[in-house]
């Protein structure tokens, strides 16, 4: 217990990672509970008055397709955060792995892991992204999360071999491995533990660039055709020219909405970023 | 009667832990006068280098709390921020500790060695400088040509001269030597510190040594004392200092030095004379 | 040793192009569906009257040699990237793909270069002195609000600045890259004009990128103001300003150099969602029209063309990096 409390007390002194993950926690908590307290009948197509700015009825006006723009976004939230984290959560995992194994094996396998990575980096992700993207006759929030995956796992895998390649070096594991201890156990007892910190740094990371290129794509219009995303909202909005005809409550909210996750996501990194960089220094 | 070229006098350094005060430094005096060596030998953590930082103003968190340093008569510390900066490798130099990484890795030698005569105001030709900062290379037994390389170039015994040679650019009255050979390899050591003592003794400068490596260190310098965990500090002569132990630790020092005898027993090889340096 | 060093990188980026190319040629032809029969059925749902179109996709298919086996269809399609042609426009046919996108090409180049070179400097250079202390609290204030505005998609950044500086104050025009009609010559109407039409969207860029390299160069610079040579240049009496640039940001600046060539792709993919935004013609305009009409090739045509630009940029980055480090070649890698 008193363990915990030194815990939040360090966490409260780290401003920048205590804003940014209560911002988080913020609008992961709207997205859970949201939904639950509006009625969902408001965000059809027609279901009201298009076009309406907003008022006592309608807190965020209403957009070109008659739909409550307020309640919209309460549905449309979840569904971006649904494919950021499934998002990062799937590159993270391939990152880590990847990473783990390169510096672990270390040779060819090392060789062909940090070029494939080099050569993704290189190609604008949004190009990849856009070409598969088209191709696909029926966009989920499922399926576009595999594919933005697909290209944010670079970083992590990079950071965690760099990091893995010098614990294999350090005291404890050189030791290990002379008891004998074979290389599973090896990684799960005594690397992966001290990798946690660069894990969840790298979570973050992972997390901000799927959802940068979520937003992307849907801006594109590539995004799920069923389920209204955040970025997909905006796409209507740019395509039924909102910009240009005033109709800022349609394209405002889910701006300020995406901008805000990706405040809480720097803030988070940004804060990490001290206690991470400080043990890299170490290397 | 020439006043001391430098003039401590109870000086204490405090750093403000987690865990309350700790003083570095505690109520240390010496004096020395031109041309004079003094070392400082003492165990990590006894204060020595938190002694030459409070010196220099480059204390990173620490704080004078009491005491006075006078160089060249003047009190340091009534010195404004700028007129410090002056003072610096003019009237006063160091020699750090690691010059492996004191180096400007980017930078060519002659250009670090350049900006302390811009700096302070030391106006050269292109043509006066080559051949300046050439003359101050080979002063410390490196050639002139070493001033177009880079520090990534040089062995680290080269790079210690060069950082000597930066030391006596501005002809300072009083150089702080910060274990300046504690990284070098034996044979090289002996060579620099005995470049540094030569240099020293051509300027008149007054020097502090600080080390620990007592045998070293005893063949250097004049006086000695040594710093016992920021306890006070123990003046004692250098090579009387060894023959008469008083403290403790030094005493067990000493006694932990191979005796000429003993070494010529393991390596059967001549013993080297102990000449001045 | 300078030979050998820009040898080595320069098959790193053959290679780098190779594997691009190679990718993109492979990934449209893993995916179901057939680009042909499906631009067809679209085409005729426009508008077309064909009863049976088997015999046109059979025709089309021939013509786009896509009825080859794969690894024939691969060497033809080296060949013909050493013709430089790219195919045809699936939607505009027979325009070739070349044509469709090298018009665009200038004007992203410039858009991107201009924003990217700009970005980079003033902000690695107010990230410096956000990482310097000396530095007065106000200028720390501003940099720091300049880096919670990077973590803003550029293309949101501009959104919000045509509505409120073309639409609402009109300020600037609301997209496209010259007037409507206008003649071009190289003449000051014709390029104030250009400028005019780029503002927006080139604040777009700065803005939102400024503060990802402010906040790396603070880092960096904290970082090396540790190094013992800060320290040294510090008791050798040099003045603050010295030690600030060329002992502490000259220093500070190599890494981020390095990021600057692995930030490229996500540079670009940034800059492409501005233009669609401002209706900018460049490369990402012509693509967003592209993915509109599903033209499959000019696609393709456009993903090549931004890898293999890339890689050239990120070689010229790395044939710049060891004239600023002379510790590079040295080493080797």
């Amino acid at each position: 217990m008193a363990a915990l409390g030194n815990s939040l007390a360090r966490l409260y002194a780290n401003r920048s990672l205590f804003a940014g993950l209560s911002l988080l926690l913020l609008i992961v908590l709207v997205a859970l509970i949201g939904p639950l307290l509006i009625d969902p009948a408001l965000s059809r197509v027609g279901a009201t008055i298009p076009r309406l700015p907003p008022s006592a009825d309608h807190w965020f006006g209403t957009d070109g397709q008659g739909r409550d723009m307020f309640t919209t976004m309460i549905l449309a939230l979840p569904q971006t955060l649904r494919i950021g984290i499934a998002a990062g959560f799937i590159s993270l995992f391939v990152g880590v792995a990847l990473g783990l194994i390169a510096g672990f094996v270390g040779g060819v396998v090392d060789t062909i892991i940090r070029v494939a990575s080099d050569v993704m980096m290189t190609i604008p992700g949004i190009a990849i992204l856009v070409l598969v993207a088209s191709y696909v006759r029926v966009m989920t929030v499922d399926l576009m999360a595999i594919i933005v995956a697909s290209l944010s796992w670079m970083v992590a895998a990079r950071t965690i071999r760099a990091q893995t390649l010098t614990l294999r070096e350090r005291g404890y594991v050189a030791i290990a491995r002379l008891n004998g201890t074979s290389g599973l156990k090896l990684i799960f007892v005594e690397v992966l533990p001290n990798l946690l910190p660069f894990i969840a740094a790298s979570f973050v990371v992972t997390v901000t660039s799927a959802m940068l290129a979520t937003v992307g794509l849907e801006a594109l219009g590539l995004g799920p055709q069923n389920d209204l995303t955040l970025g997909m909202s905006i796409y209507w909005a740019q395509f039924y020219g909102a910009i240009l005809r005033g109709l800022w409550w349609w394209w405002g909210p889910p701006i300020v909405l995406i901008v805000l996750i990706f405040i809480g996501l720097l803030l988070t990194s940004a804060g990490m970023d001290g206690f991470v960089n400080k043990r890299l220094e170490g290397n | 009667m020439v006043a001391p070229v430098l003039e401590i006098r109870n000086l204490c350094v405090d750093y403000r832990t987690p865990g309350g005060i700790f003083r570095a430094v505690d109520d240390v005096s010496f004096s020395l006068d031109a041309g004079e060596r003094f070392g400082l030998v003492g165990e990590s953590g006894s204060g020595k280098s938190t002694t030459i930082l409070a010196l220099m103003r480059m204390l990173r968190g620490g704080l004078v709390s009491s005491g006075t340093m006078r160089l060249n008569g003047r009190d340091l510390s009534t010195l404004g921020t700028e007129e410090f900066r002056r003072l610096r490798f003019a009237d006063m130099s160091l020699v750090p500790q690691g010059a492996m990484s004191s180096l400007n890795p980017v930078i060519r030698i002659r250009e670090q060695i350049a900006d302390i005569f811009d700096d302070h105001g030391v106006r050269h030709s292109s043509a006066e400088r080559t051949r300046i900062i050439g003359d101050l290379l080979q002063r410390v037994g490196l050639a002139p040509e070493v001033q177009d390389r880079f520090p990534h170039e040089l062995s680290g015994g080269m790079k210690q001269r060069v950082c000597i040679a930066m030391s006596i650019a501005l002809k300072p009255s009083l150089i702080l030597a910060d274990e300046p050979t504690s990284a070098l390899d034996v044979m090289v050591q002996k060579q620099v510190l005995g470049t540094l003592g030569r240099v020293q003794r051509e300027l008149g400068a007054a020097i502090v040594l600080i080390g620990h490596d007592m045998a070293l260190m005893a063949h250097f310098v004049t006086p000695t004392a040594s710093m016992y965990r920021a306890g006070r500090s123990e003046f004692g002569r250098g090579r009387g200092a060894s023959a008469t132990p008083g403290h403790a630790t030094r005493r067990s020092w000493i006694n932990s030095l191979p005796s000429f005898e003993s070494t010529a027993a393991i390596r059967r090889r001549p013993t080297q004379s102990a000449g001045a340096v | 040793m300078y030979g050998e060093y820009v040898l080595r990188r320069l098959g790193t980026m053959l290679l780098v192009i190779f594997l691009a190319i190679s990718i993109n040629f492979l990934l449209p032809r893993l995916m179901p569906g057939d680009p042909v029969e499906a631009q067809l059925n679209q085409l005729m749902a426009t508008g077309g009257g064909v009863s049976d179109i088997t015999a046109m996709v059979e025709s089309y298919r021939a013509r786009f040699g896509l009825d080859q086996p794969l690894l024939s269809q691969y060497f033809a399609y080296w060949q013909s990237i050493f013709r430089l042609d790219l195919g045809v426009s699936l939607a505009a046919y027979p325009e070739k793909v070349t044509d469709a996108i090298a018009g665009g090409l200038p004007w992203t180049l410039g858009l991107l270069g201009f924003a990217t070179l700009v970005s980079f400097l003033v902000g690695s250079l107010l990230g410096g002195l956000m990482g310097w202390p000396r530095t007065p609290k106000a200028l720390r204030i501003f940099g720091n609000g300049v880096v919670v505005l990077s973590s803003v998609p550029y293309f949101l950044v501009g959104m919000i600045l045509l509505y409120v500086f073309a639409i609402v104050l009109r300020w600037f025009p609301a997209g496209g890259g010259i007037p409507f009609g206008l003649q071009l010559g190289f003449n000051w109407p014709t390029v104030s004009a250009v400028l005019w039409h780029a503002t927006l969207p080139a604040i777009s860029i700065i803005a939102a990128e400024i503060g990802a390299w402010a906040l790396g160069m603070r880092g960096m610079l904290v970082s090396v103001l540790g190094d013992d040579y800060i320290a040294l240049a510090d008791a050798k009496g040099l003045k603050p300003g010295r030690i600030f640039l060329r002992y502490g940001m000259r220093n500070a600046l190599l890494p981020q150099l390095t990021k600057l060539a692995l930030a490229l792709g996500h540079i670009v993919s940034g800059a492409i969602l501005v233009e669609v935004i401002f209706s900018y013609p460049g490369i990402g305009f012509r693509l967003y029209q592209a993915i509109q009409s599903k033209d499959y090739f000019v696609i393709q045509g456009i993903v090549l063309l931004l890898s293999v630009s890339i890689a050239i940029a990120m070689f010229i980055l790395d044939l710049i990096y060891p004239l600023i480090d002379p510790r590079i070649t040295a080493k080797g890698k």
